[in-house]
């Protein structure tokens, strides 16, 4: 039996990550604040470009020049990321939080097999953890990701398998890391309805075991099915929160109620 | 020889990848029409001959077996020079069109190309004509003398329709133009197709594995499981009847919190998918399989008006269902 406290495990408050080019100013994340709860599924939601991945990121403290976060808070058990160091934060990372990013091809170093990609995540934090033991493991999240012959996985490297695929070993890597904070930027919106089932039945149990996560999705689908909590981005900025059964009953800002509205077949065909 | 109504139609088409004893169907023996001015949905899980099925109806690759005609003419052993000819009337747009460009290109660049492969125009007309299609397309002529790398995704994928349609093509193959974008977009590409279909009575094969996409545009529905057409849906709206249809539909998630996804796993998870040593493809995942399944395959049988299902089935499991 889980406690809900009413304490957010991670809070963003005022969020602003900026990024400059010679004669301009992107604002990616303008003025971000968001709660997120362990326990919780808390889904962000928002038309490509909003800035969903960048704030993502921001929490990760992953933003490289020309990007910068030029204010705000990042409170995650009691601290403030932002005013950790590098080193400090690489021990965060991976251990108190742990980030399913977006494209696996680029997140993942294509000359490092699945197995240890694996294992390096399992690592982070359990310093004592050996690769051996570990296998059997690693084969049980595969398959529970609808990947079906696991051994074979263990032994590919990245760029000997689908993009479909990257994908669902990316979140097996976000699964064993076993974080209190697990941040899904849109992992399941290129597989198959079938497979996307299952990864999200994976997101719904870690949720049930007191785990707190961020859902990116542009699938209102995957929002209404899996989630609890939603925030709707447009623009870098938060234009509406709620539960997710309080949005989707009476949705407040006309972004969201387009967003809703749904495809009039009739006009269509 | 072929019915006048249909834009495209094949028979007993298959296509096999590798050398012989390796060699894997990637589509085997399909047979179906698609009429003109209709959006003939083509869904399946990733892997099942999707794309293959949509590039051998452009003839961007050569069959293994069967016929293929195109608008009553047997296209099947067309040569490149006779393609040349029709290939103005078909087109393709697909999810990775849109970073296919080459960045350093302009938007004039891109969409040109093919009104200057294919009609005689003066820059003039050209202009004209590439501008009216861009604002088809809910772009504007202040696009021309922009660079592919300067335009966000949504851009790109709009310039790749844009391209596609600027010849005025009959026949579209549309292969996961909107999967994996977001909803917005989605749904202007989404009124962008339909709305040329309406206007100009272009016919397109759809492929996607987004169902709620399929619903909202297409006419008929058709299933493929490993190469194999499994269901003819006659209206997107119609009663799927095959276990696999079952299952995929089952998969779909309401954007409604308060209707609850039923935890129906309605197929078997197997190893590897793999096409069977004999019987019908899906029956090492279907529920209800049986001995016959497993020797027989069953053929695309017309079940009523215009609902064709594959499965040796139908009556039994209508009961199950109605006792559901
Ligand atoms: N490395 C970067 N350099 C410049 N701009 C960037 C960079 N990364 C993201 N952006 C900009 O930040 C904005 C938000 O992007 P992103 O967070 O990826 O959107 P989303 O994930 O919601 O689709 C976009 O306008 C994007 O162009
Ligand atoms: N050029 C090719 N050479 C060998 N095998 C191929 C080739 N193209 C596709 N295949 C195989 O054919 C099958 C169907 O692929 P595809 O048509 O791309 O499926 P879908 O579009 O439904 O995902 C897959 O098993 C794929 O690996
Ligand atoms: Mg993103
Ligand atoms: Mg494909």
């Amino acid at each position: 039996m889980i406690l809900m406290s009413n304490t957010p495990v991670l809070q963003i408050k005022n969020l602003k990550t900026y990024f400059y080019s010679r004669d301009s100013v992107v604002k990616a994340v303008d003025g971000v604040n968001m709660e997120v709860h362990s326990g919780r599924i808390t889904a962000l939601i928002g038309g490509s470009g909003s800035g969903k991945s960048v704030m993502s990121r921001s929490v990760m403290g992953l933003i490289d020049k020309p990007g910068k976060i030029v204010d705000g808070e990042i409170w995650l058990n009691g601290r403030d990321l932002r005013l950790l160091s590098e080193k400090e934060m690489r021990k965060v990372r991976g251990k108190e939080i742990a980030m399913i990013f977006q494209e696996p091809a680029a997140a993942m170093n294509p000359v490092v097999k699945i197995k240890d990609h694996l294992f390096e995540a399992v690592h982070t934090h359990d310093r004592k953890a050996r690769r051996k033991d570990k296998m059997p493991a690693f084969r049980e999240v595969l398959l529970g990701v609808g990947l079906r012959d696991p051994d074979k996985i263990l032994e590919s490297y990245p760029f000997e398998l689908s993009g479909g695929m990257c994908q669902r070993v990316m979140v097996a890597m976000g699964i064993v890391a076993n974080a209190g904070v697990l941040i899904a930027d849109e992992p399941t919106s290129s597989l198959d309805l079938t497979t996307q089932i299952s990864i999200l039945e994976e997101l719904m149990s870690l949720r049930d075991a007191g785990i707190a996560i961020i859902l990116i999705t542009h699938d209102l689908g995957v929002v209404a099915q899996t989630a609890d909590d939603m925030y709707v981005m447009k623009d870098g900025k938060i234009i509406e929160s709620g539960t997710v059964r309080e949005v989707f009953a009476a949705p407040k800002h006309p972004y969201t109620r387009y967003l809703m509205e749904p495809v009039h077949v009739e006009e269509l065909r | 020889m072929s019915d006048s109504g249909n834009m495209v139609e094949v028979k007993g088409l298959s296509k096999a990848y590798g050398q012989r004893r390796q060699e894997k169907y990637a589509v085997y023996n399909v047979s179906f029409a698609i009429c003109k001015g209709e959006i003939l949905g083509l869904v399946g899980e990733s892997g099942c001959g999707k794309s293959t099925l949509g590039r051998l109806l452009l003839r961007l690759e050569r069959p293994t077996k069967g016929e293929i005609y195109f608008d009553g003419q047997d296209i099947t052993g067309y040569s490149f020079t006779e393609m040349r000819k029709i290939r103005d009337r078909m087109q393709m747009i697909f999810q990775s069109s849109a970073n296919a460009f080459n960045p350093y290109y302009t938007v004039r660049q891109i969409i040109s190309e093919p009104v200057m492969n294919y009609r005689k125009t003066d820059a003039g007309e050209r202009d004209a004509l590439m501008t009216e299609m861009l604002e088809k397309v809910g772009l504007d002529s202040s696009y021309l003398n922009r660079y592919s790398h300067e335009l966000s995704g949504g851009q790109r994928q709009r310039v790749g329709i844009a391209r596609a349609l600027i010849l005025g093509p009959d026949f579209v193959v549309c292969d996961e133009a909107v999967s994996s974008i977001d909803f917005v977009l989605k749904k202007q590409i989404l009124k962008i197709l339909a709305e040329q279909k309406k206007k100009n009575g272009f016919t397109y094969l759809f492929i996607s594995h987004d169902m709620a996409a399929v619903k909202a545009v297409c006419d008929r529905i058709m299933v493929m499981y490993l190469g194999n057409i499994m269901e003819i849906l006659p209206e997107a709206e119609a009663k799927a009847l095959h276990p696999y249809t079952q299952a995929l539909l089952a998969a779909v998630l309401e954007p409604d919190p308060n209707v609850k996804r039923e935890k129906k796993i309605l197929f078997k998870e197997s190893g590897e998918l793999a096409i069977p040593e004999a019987g019908c493809v899906f029956w090492p995942r279907c529920l209800y399989a049986t001995e016959t399944c497993m020797h027989r395959s069953p053929e695309l049988r017309e079940i009523y008006d215009g609902h064709f299902v594959a499965c040796h089935y139908m009556k039994n499991k209508r009961t199950l269902e109605e006792n559901a």
